[in-house]
């Protein structure tokens, strides 16, 4: 507990937001675990084709995002893209030979970037959140382009509408949609506006949804709480598996404490991200504390810029130009999204599992023998009790 | 409803000099017109500065300011009293809860003013918030039916985190006359304030700084981005509300419990029944009677009464 202002679980999520640099979508010292699952090893076996092609899928994706991060100009080592190639590691297990290992996906990846092929890479985003928070000009400011109007003092995104745009070679379709209203009385109003959202979503799913709200406005406990079981229910659990939280206003300064002292800003976007998140799980159904394999990044930007910078690169405290990051962070969840669409392979016959498989059989032929033997009346179903 | 200790004003001397002597100025001035107490009920929803504003305008940290945790469910009444005045300034919690008006708090803050004058209601609200929607019109309806229209009278609207940059590259003025424009709009049809009543459009909007971080004078003041020193002008505003000759709001009873539904229109009673007798029985009675007369008597009536020929 710090100075009594922040809940004990923030300690944990302290660096669990995307700023700058420094973002954790897992623990460090896991992070240490897995790199060394993942290098290489010179296991011989014997893989299925089925196998083979997906291992060979899976190194194509990390060769993808190796390249894109290279052209965006970041070292492969930058963190967003290695807990992506974590998790990308994590999926296929530990059977990675020589030929699917990372060293050889990074030299792969430097020989296409010098060879300058063009790679196609396109996003689809879907961007929801509360009315007037700051979806459009996030759209505009990672457009670098005002393509959709804002007002400071009315809704104006009224309709869905998909905005195009082409930026850093990569082509972008963002779901603009209406803000929700965060009143109980008006969640009818959202549901029209969700439906319509659903509509369009089955012509172009959407590889990240971005679910955006302010830094500055700290909201008590449930205050959102309608309005996220709202979405929930309308577009299923399933969205917060590939959403980002973006919090915008991330320039601003931070109210004061209770000490009279303001807050600090990592303790600010800490306690914020927490509320949220405690929000999302409360309204998937998780009574539990946060569930942490679902656990969205949470990613803070400013659009408000000033003349002298460019768009996208408003001033963070960090001062690190977040539109590059957002980049990669959206990237590395379509292809984590991707490798778990791509089919699995066949379970290969493991001589312990059909042993325990055959052991479970007879056991349960050994009891429907007594039951049958018996005549009903003097059998007794106990868990029917 | 606890009584509260009135405790002497020492906040006042936190303020600069120049802050101190306006505002013994103001007191003296209220004094005057035998103005001896204030007192202020300070509402809106959560989250907005409520307590912030009273702890600049008492000068000493009184109440518990929250960012993240929900406000105390209790009003508080903080009483200064400095040369013969006091000033009671009223806390309230946040009377929006889980995306609807909490009643219960509501209540609470109803049985807490009982039989108490309210002087000056403070609305308050952020100036940096962009929307005006349903949840700021519950709030302000909810005002209005428990103290009634009148105190729209006695009322001034704050608007906090004065010290922004608007965004979008809008100037400072124009963004904030936008936003008490909306406001204001949405308090006109909250509280159903009709257009003839013109002094709707006179509830003075007032912009506050709470944070450390907020500007300063020569003088050490507080100021707003336009150079107002905030605190004094504030007060200044209260004053002149306070004795703009609207009657102050009694909190009483029949207030809080709302009209009894029983005793409703009790004296129409004789009327609706006058009016039912002399234009719904007395015509019926009458169309009755005159189609028995109209009616060609029946022939065994006739035949009895020796009318209809007899043929024996």
């Amino acid at each position: 507990m710090h100075d009594g202002h922040i809940v004990s679980e923030s300690s944990k999520e302290q660096g669990s937001y995307v700023y700058g640099g420094q973002n954790l979508l897992v623990d460090l010292d896991i992070l240490g675990d897995l790199l060394k699952a993942s290098s290489c090893t010179e296991s011989v076996q014997n893989l299925s084709k089925e196998e083979n092609k997906r291992l060979e899928d899976v190194h194509l994706l990390k060769v993808k995002l190796l390249r894109l991060v290279h052209r965006l100009g970041y070292i492969p080592e930058n963190s967003i893209a290695t807990q992506a190639l974590y998790r990308l590691a994590l999926t296929i297990g530990n059977h990675s030979s020589q030929a699917f290992c990372l060293e050889s996906a990074k030299k792969l990846a430097t020989q296409l970037e010098a060879e300058g092929g063009s790679m196609d890479l396109s996003l689809n985003i879907l961007v929801i959140g509360k009315t007037g928070v700051g979806k459009s000009a996030t759209i505009n400011s990672v457009l670098g382009e005002k393509k959709t109007m804002v007002n400071a003092f009315e809704p104006t995104t009224v309709t869905v509408q998909e905005v195009l745009g082409n930026k850093d070679g990569v082509k972008y379709r963002f779901i603009d949609t209406p803000g929700l209203r965060s009143s109980g009385t008006e969640q009818s109003l959202n549901q029209r506006i969700l439906l319509s959202i659903k509509k369009f979503t089955k012509s172009f799913p959407p590889d990240v949804v971005m679910y955006v709200d302010r830094l500055d406005c700290p909201t008590s406990d449930l205050t959102d709480l309608p309005l996220l079981q709202t979405i929930t229910s309308l577009l299923g659990s399933t969205i917060w598996h590939n959403a980002i939280i973006v919090l915008t206003h991330a320039s601003s300064t931070p109210p004061d404490g209770p000490t009279g002292l303001p807050f600090s800003y990592e303790d600010l976007a800490a306690q914020q991200s927490h509320v949220i998140r405690q929000c999302i799980s409360f309204a998937i159904g998780d009574m539990h504390a946060i569930n942490p394999s679902l656990r969205p990044p949470v990613f803070l930007i400013e659009n408000n810029f000033s003349e002298k910078n460019e768009p996208g690169c408003a001033v963070l405290p960090n001062g690190q130009c977040w539109r590059t990051q957002l980049l990669i962070l959206c990237y590395s969840l379509k292809i984590l999204s991707d490798t778990l669409s791509l089919p699995k392979p066949q379970e290969s016959l493991d001589l312990r599992k059909i042993y325990g498989f055959c052991v479970q059989s007879f056991a349960l032929l050994v009891v429907f023998s007594i039951a049958t033997s018996h005549s009903p009346k003097t059998f007794h179903w106990s868990g029917w009790k | 409803m606890a009584s509260q200790l009135i405790r002497e004003w020492v906040g006042i001397q936190q303020f600069p000099a120049a802050t101190q002597a306006y505002l013994l100025d103001l007191l003296s001035k209220l004094k005057q017109q035998n103005v001896s107490s204030l007192t202020i009920l300070v509402m809106g929803k959560g989250g907005v500065g409520k307590s912030s504003t009273v702890n600049s305008v008492v000068g000493e940290r009184v109440v518990a300011v929250s960012a993240f945790q929900s406000e105390g469910p209790r009003p508080i009444m903080i009483s200064r009293s400095r040369a013969g005045f006091t000033l009671n300034i009223i806390d309230t919690p946040g009377l929006i809860e889980g995306g609807y008006v909490n009643d219960q708090t509501l209540e609470i803050i109803k049985r807490f003013l009982l039989d108490r004058k309210i002087d000056v209601l403070l609305y308050v609200d952020r100036l940096d918030a962009y929307r005006v929607d349903n949840l700021d019109k519950q709030v302000i309806k909810a005002i209005t039916d428990s103290f009634g229209k009148e105190i729209w009278r006695k009322a001034l609207i704050v608007l906090t985190h004065a010290q922004l940059s608007p965004p979008d590259g809008l100037e400072y003025d124009l963004f904030f006359s936008k936003r008490s424009e909306a406001l204001m709009k949405i308090v006109k049809m909250g509280a159903r304030i009709k257009k003839q009543d013109t002094w709707g459009s006179s509830i003075p909007v007032v912009l506050v700084e709470n944070s450390g971080r907020c500007n300063k004078n020569e003088y050490d003041e507080k100021i707003l981005p336009d150079g107002t020193a905030w605190i004094p002008n504030l007060v200044k505003m209260i004053t002149d509300v306070a004795l703009n000759g609207s009657k102050a709001i009694l909190v009483d009873k029949k207030l809080i419990e709302g009209p009894n539904p029983n005793r409703r229109w009790k004296e129409f009673i004789p009327l609706i029944f006058a009016f039912q007798y002399f234009f719904i029985i007395k015509p019926i009675q009458g169309a009755i009677k005159s189609d028995i007369a109209k009616e060609a008597r029946p022939s065994w009536e006739l035949r009895d009464g020796g009318g209809a020929s007899r043929k024996f």
